[in-house]
């Protein structure tokens, strides 16, 4: 076995295996479905004409397996396949262009359910006090009608609508309260609403920097904001910014800034707070003051398109020229050191952990 | 294609074959000079297609060429947009002509063949391999000549056809045609809607929103000054309202409407060994697209308008030495919401030389230089000629090409690429013609090198380090690949008489690699093979045909790992006169259309229809 095999099952044991105790104590093991444990990416797809797919990557991290919603359901799953939630036993795949919102067992991927009503191009969902609350950027052609969807988490009945600001997109719960980012849409905005889960409406707005594209919880319970600034084409651009949030006040508490740079894919790994300027990756302690100069990692991706940490480990993928397939590169990330590559479906812009 | 398929080509290929015959009918389509186009272009492939198959076509033109040519058609769907391509070349790597005058879209490069009518049409000539010596930018892989014809033959006649099809589609095309010994005028207007609404294969999804429909009018005049001098006018106005048809996993409530507005005059003076040609036209196009039909206050627009001086001189030396120069001045401008009132001027001359040095052999040379107030273009050069021995043909050519970038790629509000440079090619060719007792096969085998192609993709980190401006992620035009295509073109006819119906036998088989010189991967959506057949049978009362198509498995993905499944298509048709009155016999048609209810696709995720029925009546006088 060499040193690379060693570290993949590191990683495996990490991940996945955090919960099993020794073998002995334990009944024997039913596995709940093939996917179980593992790794799910989440595949956009082409842009214009046809589906997103989902990919299977193996607990070894040596495998990956694309496209397992059709090998499991026969059929596409739809156009722009933006993200995915996991509760329960379930997975919600929300499918972008397609305006639906997929549910299936997330750990044999056999659909058990849809939403279709109610959506309209939906972005991100999470599950909060048995809802499902679901960013909506409404009509791209209009700036005034975008809303948040609130669905029954067991019956997938449809609750209610909350109506937002411009382009909601991801969402960050603590507590009851749902921190939701305005991106923008096909625009630009600068807020985060926070929403109250209890009451089902926009209790307050935090305003902060230009193009909120990723937002993230610390293990001191502080929200952090990545803001990547309006992009150079428009010709009014902006830079990037990052903000740490107090989650008890909702009060700004401090604002890092970026010169001349747009960052993008924040995510906080416990006291670590890592994004990527570019294709190179950035990390920091969460009580840091300043904004780190040294890159962490050079991933060398012809286009960085997501990154998450979790105990240690980088989960980077390559969206490439968004028309073949990318890829999945997992590293430790304190020692830089690269454990696997493998294949995914076109446009990755997501990993999720299925345990 | 399965094994049944390929035997009944090839029984009906030997069986034709062998029953050869000679004195046949006129064939639908020839191999023979038209004008210029083939003066000064001796070494290279060009089909035309006559008046009476173009009006007998029940489908569109893109199906005709799609039938019985090398050309394939990127459809976005039945009356999505449709761009032809040769030898795997892109969408605006086709030059298209009306009466001369190029009408590639100066927004997008391209033409959609969905908004020509065949009615206003009275000549289609195609010529592959590279021709932006003679026609300017954009003809790369190829050109396609729509064509009026004026006559002074003193015959006054009115064409009408109408047909009624699946889908509830309908279709009205009206001309009217007289002249005397100086004077030429017709008058032509089609019509056709569909709400076009077929289920998308086996699925639950409907195509329920490619309800479309497009009128045309158009008019040609013609004046015999005297015997040296023509003066001849032009018109056509096309408009046409389509859904945008949703895929198979998106839904679309999307709607375009397109306007186009063509005006030509036309002077042509010819005396003893002087032919001199000049041609001013107009050319408006404007299109309106609605991203919820449901919300008709909002939409974007987009016009251009393009003014067009051509001036050509023909002037044979001797009975060998034919010399023709030329001139082009042409003046564009675009408007609307992504282009704000942006303009282009360019003029270039060009000459060319065909010189015959016996009845076996003639050579052309050719050259061109082209400005432009927005970049530089290349010089261009070429060479082509013809060897005749028995019954045998064989021509070669040589020729540096080139397109530029669009409107669209160059000013699109914030993310177009001013800095962008001309596409350029630079191509060879080889032909061989068997022609004997009507039989007619050719071989060409072409090879291209694309330098500098613009494709719009997101803006990588290899791209921000290479200085594309808008940064990371932003979708930009860039000159950022070279291809390299070659391949191999099989063309076979083969006309018969058996028992009283003549039989006219035709296949086309292409063999195309379209390669990214760097990744060596096939481009998008070129298929390797294509094939297709037609056999035609007729007597004078009664006509049917068949056709065949096999389009290749093309790939959809840069790394060729996912791709659209191979299809084969056959449709069936027969005609039928009725002499049930004394002076007017109405001829009356049905076809059948994908008779196998086949399941394919052009387009990933944008089905095509399965089983179709068209019936149509005729009537000439």
């Amino acid at each position: 076995m060499n040193i690379k095999r060693i570290a993949l099952s590191v990683v495996a044991a990490t991940l996945f295996l955090a919960s099993c105790k020794s073998d002995t104590d334990m009944p024997v093991y039913e596995p709940q479905g093939d996917y179980e444990g593992g790794i799910l990416v989440v595949n956009e797809g082409p842009f214009q004409n046809g589906s997103g797919t989902v990919t299977y990557v193996s607990s070894d991290l040596s495998q990956s397996v694309d496209g397992i919603y059709k090998t499991e359901n026969g059929t596409d799953l739809g156009n722009i396949f933006q993200s995915m939630f996991l509760y329960g036993t379930q997975a919600f795949l929300v499918v972008n262009n397609s305006h639906v919102i997929e549910v299936v067992n997330r750990f044999t991927f056999v659909k058990e359910g849809i939403i279709d009503e109610n959506l309209d191009n939906p972005r991100y969902a999470v599950v909060v006090n048995g809802k499902l609350y679901v960013t909506n950027w409404g009509d791209t052609a209009s700036e005034s009608d975008d809303f948040i969807a609130v669905y029954d988490v067991n019956t997938l009945a449809y609750v209610t609508s909350i109506s937002v600001d411009l382009g909601p997109e991801k969402m960050q719960v603590i507590g009851n309260k749902i921190y939701v980012a305005h991106e923008g849409a096909y625009g630009f905005n600068n807020k985060i609403s926070v929403v109250s889960s209890v009451t089902n409406e926009v209790d307050t707005v935090i305003e902060v920097g230009d193009v909120p594209n990723s937002i993230g919880v610390d293990s001191a319970q502080n929200l952090w904001v990545l803001c990547g600034g309006v992009p150079a084409w428009t010709g009014a651009e902006t830079f990037g910014s990052l903000h740490r949030i107090n989650s008890i006040s909702d009060e700004v508490e401090k604002t890092f800034i970026f010169d001349a740079s747009h960052p993008d894919y924040l995510t906080v790994d416990s006291a670590n707070v890592l994004y990527a300027v570019g294709a190179n990756v950035y990390g920091m302690p969460n009580a840091a003051t300043e904004l780190p100069t040294e890159v962490l990692i050079e991933t060398g991706a012809d286009f960085l398109y997501s990154l998450r940490a979790s105990n240690g480990f980088l989960f980077a993928t390559d969206a490439k020229d968004f028309s073949s397939k990318g890829s999945l590169t997992i590293y430790k990330y304190l020692s830089k050191e690269i454990l696997s590559t493998v294949s995914t479906g076109i446009s990755p812009n997501g990993v999720y952990f299925n345990n | 294609m399965n094994k049944i398929t390929i035997t009944t080509f090839l029984i009906f290929s030997l069986s034709t074959l062998f029953a050869q015959n000679r004195g046949v009918e006129q064939l639908d389509e020839v191999l023979l000079p038209s004008s210029k186009l083939s003066t000064y272009s001796v070494g290279f492939k060009i089909t035309t297609f006559n008046d009476s198959i173009l009006k007998s076509n029940h489908q569109s033109l893109s199906a005709l060429l799609q039938t019985a040519s090398s050309i394939y058609f990127k459809s976005y769907g039945v009356a999505m947009l449709s761009s032809p391509s040769f030898r795997g070349t892109g969408a605006s790597h086709t030059a298209v002509f009306w009466n001369g005058i190029p009408v590639n879209s100066t927004l997008n490069g391209q033409t959609d063949f969905n908004m020509i009518n065949s009615v206003s049409i009275d000549e289609m000539t195609v010529r592959a391999g590279g021709g932006s010596i003679l026609f300017g930018s954009g003809a790369i892989g190829g050109s396609i000549h729509l064509k009026n014809k004026i006559d002074f033959d003193s015959k006054t006649s009115h064409h009408l056809l109408s047909s009624i099809g699946s889908y509830n589609t309908y279709k009205v095309n009206y001309r009217f045609k007289t002249s005397s010994k100086k004077r030429f005028t017709q008058v032509s207007f089609g019509r056709m809607s569909s709400d076009n609404d077929y289920r998308y294969w086996d699925s639950d999804v409907y195509n329920n929103n490619g309800d479309f429909f497009n009128n045309n009018l158009s008019a040609v005049f013609g004046f015999k000054l005297n015997n040296e001098n023509l003066l001849s006018l032009f018109v056509d106005g096309t408009m046409s309202e389509r859904g945008l048809s949703n895929t198979l996993t998106a839904p679309s409530e999307s709607k375009q409407d397109d306007e186009n507005y063509k005006l030509l005059l036309e002077w042509k003076y010819t005396k003893d060994r002087l032919s001199s040609v000049l041609k001013m036209a107009y050319l408006y196009d404007q299109f309106t697209y609605y991203a919820k039909r449901s919300s008709p206050d909002l939409f974007s627009i987009g016009d251009s308008k393009n003014s067009l001086l051509k001036y050509q001189l023909d002037y044979k030396l001797n009975s060998s030495l034919k010399i023709l120069s030329g001139l082009d001045l042409s003046y564009n401008k675009g408007d609307g919401d992504s282009l704000k009132g942006v303009t282009r001027t360019s003029y270039a001359v060009y000459s060319m030389l065909n010189h015959r040095i016996s009845h076996r052999f003639q050579y052309d040379v050719s050259v061109r230089k082209e400005f432009s107030n927005t970049f530089d273009v290349p010089f261009l050069f070429g060479l082509d000629a013809a060897y005749k021995k028995g019954d045998f043909v064989y021509k070669m050519n040589v020729s540096k090409n080139f397109r530029v970038p669009t409107f669209n790629d160059l000013f699109w509000a914030t993310l177009g690429n001013p800095n962008l440079k001309p596409e350029s090619s630079l191509q060879g060719e080889l032909g061989l013609v068997f022609q004997k007792k009507g039989i007619e096969t050719t071989l060409n085998t072409f090879y291209i090198a694309s330098n500098d192609l613009i494709k719009w993709s997101p803006n990588t980190t290899t791209d921000v380090k290479n200085g594309a401006g808008g940064g990371l992620g932003a979708w930009t035009p860039k000159n950022i690949y070279k291809a390299e295509n070659y391949g191999t073109e099989i063309g076979l006819k083969i006309p018969v008489n058996i028992a009283g119906y003549k039989l006219t036998s035709q296949a086309n088989y292409s063999y195309t690699i379209a390669e990214d010189k760097e990744t060596k991967m096939q481009l998008l959506y070129v298929p390797k093979h294509k094939l297709n057949y037609k056999l035609t049978a007729h007597t004078k009362q009664f006509s049917t045909f068949y056709h065949l198509l096999y389009h290749g498995k093309s790939f959809t993905t840069t790394d060729n790992s996912v791709f659209v499944l191979p299809y084969v298509l056959h449709n069936i048709g027969v005609n039928y006169t009725l002499n049930i009155f004394k002076k007017v016999h109405p001829v009356v048609g049905l076809q059948v259309n994908n008779i196998l209810n086949k399941e394919y696709a052009v387009i990933s995720y944008r089905p095509m229809p399965g089983i179709n029925y068209q019936f149509q009546i005729q009537i000439k006088i």
